[in-house]
């Protein structure tokens, strides 16, 4: 699709793809350098497009979105932004939703907020590739479910208790060698967790309770392991 | 053929601009390290862009406004993983807040309605500018005279396709066009764009 290709890169600065040609084009973008290259500077200048359509705020808008981030966690540093592909497609959250009940139990997804997430969710759960590893001990316990095609892996739970006052939990992956820190996180007020995590475990995924914001070394002894 | 005093206007405002991107990628470091002071220093210089892109596209204000506290919020969240090698961070703010007001016009089927509604509204003037704002306001002068140098249909091709949130494939039935032209005519305008701004990601 190499010369289609090429020329699909005004649509998709523009988002003037449907989802799956969209899909196709990142798909060709990483083998395809000058695309690359054009997508970066017609970004810029469709971004140039959305400035000149500035408009002046409603007023209370800048105290709901200060008083949001003020009660919202950040990623952890170093995570490619732009990885996920934000869409709120209703069908593909619901069968995704259905997948995670369907694996982790009790696992309640914000379908319509999240959808974005419910996407990236399904490929992985659907790689035929896949499989899921038991984690668990007293922390609790949870599934990680491991996609060795889309080179990702998910952490899911329900039930689980908040971590102590100033402290968070960590997932590792690592083997005998070490273990590497993958994300600090805490579960939702009803307890349940669905985690992306960038990379699949070499041998063992653990969990850990850390201070605030992570370490760099996990605090032994681990509140749940599992072993692929 | 752009005139000298286009381009004269064109050198003073890259000047401008590479200022404002340094001090905006500051606020965004900032940002990263959890800084709500930095937070809302980036909303200030951003949130009329934000705004103004989701009302275009939305066009519901209340809705609109949704969009633009979402996008807004996902720049706090997503602040640690801003890789700047990937565009300045006015591109990347402008480029989240137009995916999520497409996303949300049509995840709401709102298609039709809106069509039929809005086909010819969208104009290359804003009906509702930034008041006062004069960085706003020779940005607007800028696009809006580099989009009047297009031809035709590259500049009815983009505008329905990036203020109207249309597919490509909706732009074509909406003017008539096969699809292989306005595919063809959005990515040349869209260059001549980029070359009339020289615009640097």
């Amino acid at each position: 699709m190499t010369t289609d290709a090429h020329t699909l890169v005004g649509p998709y600065v523009l988002d003037a793809l449907t989802p799956d040609e969209q899909e196709q084009f990142e798909q060709h973008l990483r083998h395809c350098a000058d695309c690359r290259a054009d997508v970066e500077g017609l970004r810029a200048t469709a971004g140039r497009l959305g400035r000149a359509a500035a408009v002046t705020p409603s007023p209370d808008l800048r105290d709901r979105v200060l008083q949001a981030a003020a009660t919202t966690r950040q990623v952890a540093p170093g995570r490619p932004a732009e990885r996920r592909r934000p869409r709120w497609l209703a069908p593909v959250a619901a069968a995704a939703a259905v997948l995670v009940v369907a694996l982790s139990g009790a696992v309640a997804l914000r379908a319509e907020r999240r959808a974005d997430r419910a996407e990236d969710l399904q490929a992985v759960l659907m790689d035929p590739a896949g499989h899921t590893v038991e984690v668990t001990g007293p922390g609790g316990e949870m599934r990680l479910v491991v996609s060795p095609t889309e080179g990702r892996s998910i952490l899911v739970a329900s039930g689980m208790s908040a971590p102590p006052s100033g402290h968070d939990y960590e997932v590792w992956f690592g083997d005998e060698d070490g273990m590497e820190p993958m994300e600090v996180f805490s579960p939702r007020d009803d307890g349940s967790v669905e985690l992306q995590l960038d990379g699949l475990p070499p041998a063992i995924v653990g969990i850990t309770v850390e201070p605030d914001g992570g370490s760099e070394q996990p605090t032994l002894p681990m509140v749940a392991s599992g072993t692929v | 053929v752009r005139s000298e005093r286009a381009t004269a206007r064109s050198r003073a405002h890259l000047r401008a601009v590479g200022d404002e991107a340094a001090d905006l990628e500051d606020l965004l470091a900032g940002v990263a390290r959890g800084d709500a002071a930095a937070f809302a220093a980036l909303y200030d210089a951003v949130a009329p862009t934000v705004v103004g892109i989701a009302r275009r596209v939305v066009r519901d204000p209340h809705q609109a406004d949704e969009v633009a506290q979402e996008v807004l919020l996902e720049v706090w969240r997503l602040a640690p993983g801003y890789d700047r090698s990937k565009g300045s961070c006015r591109t990347w703010i402008s480029t989240i807040a137009h995916r999520r007001s497409v996303d949300r016009v049509r995840s709401e089927q709102a298609e039709r309605n809106r069509r039929d509604r809005d086909t010819l509204r969208v104009g290359a003037v804003d009906p509702d500018p930034t008041s006062g704002a004069v960085a706003e306001e020779s940005e607007r002068a800028e696009v809006t005279a580099a989009l009047a140098e297009l031809t035709e249909i590259q500049r009815r091709t983009i505008e329905l396709a990036y203020y109207g949130g249309h597919t490509y494939q909706q732009v074509a039935d909406l003017l008539e066009l096969p699809l292989g032209t306005v595919k063809t005519r959005i990515r040349d305008g869209m260059i001549r764009l980029r070359d009339a701004l020289e615009v640097t990601a």
